[in-house]
């Protein structure tokens, strides 16, 4: 018994649709239109790896558009209605957020994702002294505190990238993910041992609330894969050398392949924003202009007594040495100026001669 | 196995296949890393040599003279040097907090790294769990230093 097709229900090509079924007719139009990726058969190069992102663009599909012309979330190399709904995108040409390696570097993110659950060994956490113990609090507060920046700020702008550009979206979601579980780790470490959750300071919320509310999404990226998040890999790479036990050791580590996977998306990312930019000039003056602004804020970063001195605290092995593990906080200033400045140059934006990061600490 | 030579860095790959579970676990790994070892003590020359990680951990290993031009990054250290990081690992069933690799690499002594440029200077920290996992393994390799 087929059920009376109702007015209120279906609208009138519903009803015909119905109707016909109902006589044993079928649309089939799915069978018949154009295929453009008939007899695509995708091959994983390498078959212990399995069948990647890479493998699928060259046989398919491999380089995007610069600009296409619809606002749809169909995948690319699909057919797509003539009358599908524009989504709002915002951000429909490619060198707006492109990168050259952003393929790959989707591909190494799931791969090479960890659990703050599992892969920590926490029970090689040690108790530590006092003040080592509210050193690495303050620090994992800090990271805490700073993380999920770089989940907040891509989820911001992920709604307005066309679909298009698929690999960029996917990759900001890995992003997004790492970000959680770094927030995640270091909670974890703050409050696993004693020394509980620490300080937060408004110079940093400052710092966040710029990264958050950057007017376009290569500014942001700047500030935040490049300036940032170069200065927090250069944290990390110190957190594992100051590191006083197995488990701290291995929440750097791990966090360090994730921070430097976000930082060479952020460097490439600039470089071909540079250079795909219809003005190439204008840009390349805007971004450093912008940066000219945003590295005034590194040495107020690195002249906070709460970020240095647990730095100093642990490399010193303790407050009483704190002036010895200085040493650690120049190095780490020189490492993240030099690092940074590389990273720019790469990008194609030489800040050498014009940075306003001083090339030493003042202390 | 004498250190260095290729066949103690493919001894290390024999030794990452049987522990294929944790590298896989770790994750793909896409990177060519140059290992230099600097001559002391009257050894006669340098020696490099390039490990091509191009799966779950190294497979391939060789020797090779312009190690600057053929690797992602190079870390270049004194024999003395790797040999006491080799030392340590093996007694301590992997390295104490002061020999890993990235504590050594950190302050630019005694581990340099050197690399064309920062992206690839960053290869190094992508895929650090892998090269520290990998050059652990020479617990498991009896090793006797040629120096």
């Amino acid at each position: 018994m087929v059920s009376p097709v109702t007015d209120t229900i279906y609208n009138s090509d519903q009803k015909e649709y119905i109707e016909g079924l109902n006589r044993g007719t079928f649309d089939l139009q799915w069978l018949k239109d154009e295929r453009p990726t008939f007899g695509v058969h995708a091959k994983p190069k390498n078959p212990e790896r399995g069948l990647t992102m890479q493998d699928i663009n060259a046989a398919f599909a491999g380089e995007p558009e610069e600009a296409p012309t619809t606002r749809v979330m169909a995948p690319r190399g699909s057919i797509v209605d003539d009358d599908a709904p524009d989504m709002g995108y915002e951000y429909n040409e490619k060198y707006l957020l492109w990168s050259d390696n952003v393929v790959a570097l989707y591909e190494e993110a799931t791969a090479r994702q960890w659990s703050a659950t599992r892969d920590i060994p926490w029970d090689k956490l040690k108790k530590l002294p006092d003040d080592l113990e509210r050193a690495q609090c303050q620090i994992a507060t800090f990271l805490s505190e700073v993380e999920m920046i770089a989940s907040d700020f891509p989820a911001k702008w992920l709604w307005q990238m066309n679909q298009h550009y698929h690999e960029v979206k996917m990759f900001l979601c890995t992003q997004a993910m790492d970000e959680a579980r770094h927030l995640e780790v270091f909670r974890k470490r703050a409050l696993a041992n004693g020394g509980g959750l620490m300080r937060c300071l408004t110079g940093t919320e400052q710092f966040l609330k710029t990264i958050l509310h950057a007017p376009t999404y290569v500014q942001g990226s700047f500030l935040m894969h490049v300036l940032g998040e170069g200065l927090v890999l250069d944290i990390f790479r110190g957190g594992e050398f100051l590191a006083h036990n197995e488990t701290e050791k291995e929440i750097y580590r791990l966090c360090m392949q994730d921070e430097a996977r976000h930082v060479s998306y952020g460097t490439m990312h600039l470089k071909y924003f540079l250079e795909h930019h219809p003005d190439r000039e204008k840009a390349l003056a805007d971004m450093h202009n912008l940066a000219d602004i945003a590295e005034m804020g590194i040495p107020g970063f690195l002249t906070n007594p709460f970020i240095i001195e647990p730095l100093a605290v642990l490399m010193g092995g303790g407050v009483k040495h704190i002036d010895q593990g200085m040493d650690a906080v120049r190095l780490v200033w020189g490492r993240m100026r030099e690092e940074y400045l590389s990273r720019c140059e790469l990008a194609g934006m030489d800040r050498r001669a014009r940075t306003r990061i001083p090339a030493e600490a003042p202390y | 196995m004498k250190f260095p030579t290729v066949e103690w860095f493919e001894a290390l790959e024999a030794q990452a296949e049987k522990n294929s579970d944790t590298f896989r676990r770790l994750g793909y790994c896409e990177a060519l890393v140059g290992v230099k070892v600097v001559a002391e003590n009257g050894q006669q020359r340098d020696r490099s040599f390039l490990l091509t990680f191009n799966g779950y951990s190294c497979n391939s290993v060789e020797e090779v003279d312009n190690i600057e031009h053929a690797a992602d990054f190079v870390m270049e250290a004194t024999f003395g040097t790797w040999k006491e990081m080799i030392e340590n690992i093996t007694a301590n069933g992997g390295p104490d907090l002061s020999h890993t690799l990235n504590y050594l690499v950190m302050p630019g002594v005694p581990i340099k790294v050197t690399s064309r440029d920062q992206l690839k200077d960053d290869v190094f920290s992508r895929f650090i769990s892998t090269f520290q996992e990998f050059f652990d393994g020479a617990q498991h390799v009896q090793t006797e230093f040629s120096g």
